[in-house]
């Protein structure tokens, strides 16, 4: 009963969130690679398949967007999701960007689904603390 | 998305000036270079950078506010080399010189190639500040509703 | 019930004259606030499927999606009080000895 409660909305989320976890990682890894020769910045390349999703997003089916879901989670564990970004070296303030870009958007989704879960909350509690 | 339309902008104007700063970098590098064996004297280079569409900027507001976002940063930005004339020194004695005792110089002022580096600073100093302050109005959007 | 409602309230009311208002029929009560339910339903499905742009990428502003879900959530907790309150006199005229 508690994964209906959260309902499709937490499970697009919760993808959402661990993109963002992977793309932090990709970051750090190329801020401490940054002085190695030879190393290629990396980036994600996921948001074209969550892209994808926005079809379902319309449809009033939450089945049709949570099989989606599923499917691209499991793409977003696959090695394929990092991709190299040409031969460069790696630029820190790109880098930053992404990372400031990246940490906004992990909060703001954060943020997002505990108003989402509060909602739900003060349904169950009967706006009884 | 907003925010990440404000970090695009500021993103490419900081690669701008990091681009202005080699090239001052190499200008000052090349500052006591003479012609090579094929006679090319080393030209002081300037980067140049030209906004996107500045005419219709009024457009592009209207289209983000329509969700389809511009970002009105430096669109090209070219490296061009100046056309001055070299300075010319009189040094008999050097193995470059010409027939009139004159050794060619590239024409840098190092004064102004300074004034450039400081200018260019300053400028990614700005656009660094741009984005921490776009970054600091998404993190208090997202504190909406919070309670303290 | 939205928020938005209780601002309306306020404003039908001319400054410095006392009306006699008309007694309200149950059945306006009821219609009145199973349209207020709706609204509230829709905003709720509405504040949810902006998170859910947001997710996807499709979203709009950060402030756009947090206001959204705040203002459900406070039509929301005004809808679940008055619940309570009516509720509670329910109960307590049910209480009174005939």
């Amino acid at each position: 009963m508690i994964d209906e409660l959260g309902g499709v909305t937490a499970a697009a989320v919760k993808l959402a969130l661990d993109a963002a976890t992977l793309r932090h990682q990709v970051i750090a890894n190329n801020v401490a690679n940054a002085e190695t020769p030879g190393f290629a910045p990396a980036r994600v390349s996921f948001e074209a398949h969550l892209a994808a999703a926005r079809a379902f997003l319309d449809v009033s089916d939450d089945r049709a967007l949570r099989s989606h879901l599923d499917d691209l989670t499991a793409r977003l564990a696959s090695p394929n999701a990092i991709r190299r970004q040409g031969e460069g070296p790696v630029e820190l303030d790109a880098e930053m960007v992404e990372l400031a870009d990246n940490s906004i958007r992990y909060q703001a989704l954060l943020e997002g689904i505990s108003k989402q879960m509060a909602i739900v909350r003060t349904a169950i509690e009967e706006g009884r603390s | 998305m907003d925010y990440a339309t404000a970090f695009a902008i500021s993103a490419h104007g900081m690669q701008v000036e990091k681009l202005r700063l080699d090239v001052i970098a190499l200008n000052l590098a090349n500052a006591n270079s003479v012609a090579g064996p094929e006679g090319d004297l080393y030209q002081p280079l300037r980067v140049v950078s030209h906004s996107r569409g500045v005419r219709s900027f009024a457009l592009q507001i209207g289209d983000a506010l329509q969700r389809i976002s511009l970002p009105g940063g430096p669109a090209g930005s070219e490296v061009s080399s100046l056309d001055v004339e070299p300075r010319r020194v009189h040094e008999p004695s050097h193995p470059a010189a010409d027939a009139d005792g004159y050794v060619s110089y590239p024409g840098i002022n190092p004064v102004s190639e300074m004034l450039h580096l400081i200018e260019a600073t300053r400028a990614y100093e700005a656009n660094v500040r741009a984005l921490n302050a776009a970054k600091t109005m998404a993190m208090r959007a997202i504190e909406i509703g919070r309670a303290r | 019930m939205t928020v938005d409602a209780i601002g309306a309230g306020l404003r039908s009311d001319a400054p410095g004259t006392i009306q006699a208002t008309e007694p309200t029929r149950f059945d306006d009560f009821a219609r009145w606030l199973d349209g207020e339910l709706r609204t509230l339903d829709v905003e709720l499905r509405g504040a949810e499927n902006t998170l859910r742009e947001f997710a996807v990428g499709e979203g709009r502003s950060i402030h756009h999606v947090m206001m959204a879900l705040e203002k459900a959530r406070l039509s929301l907790m005004l809808a679940v009080q008055v619940r309570n309150k009516a509720l509670e006199a329910y109960q307590e005229i049910m209480r009174m000895q005939v």
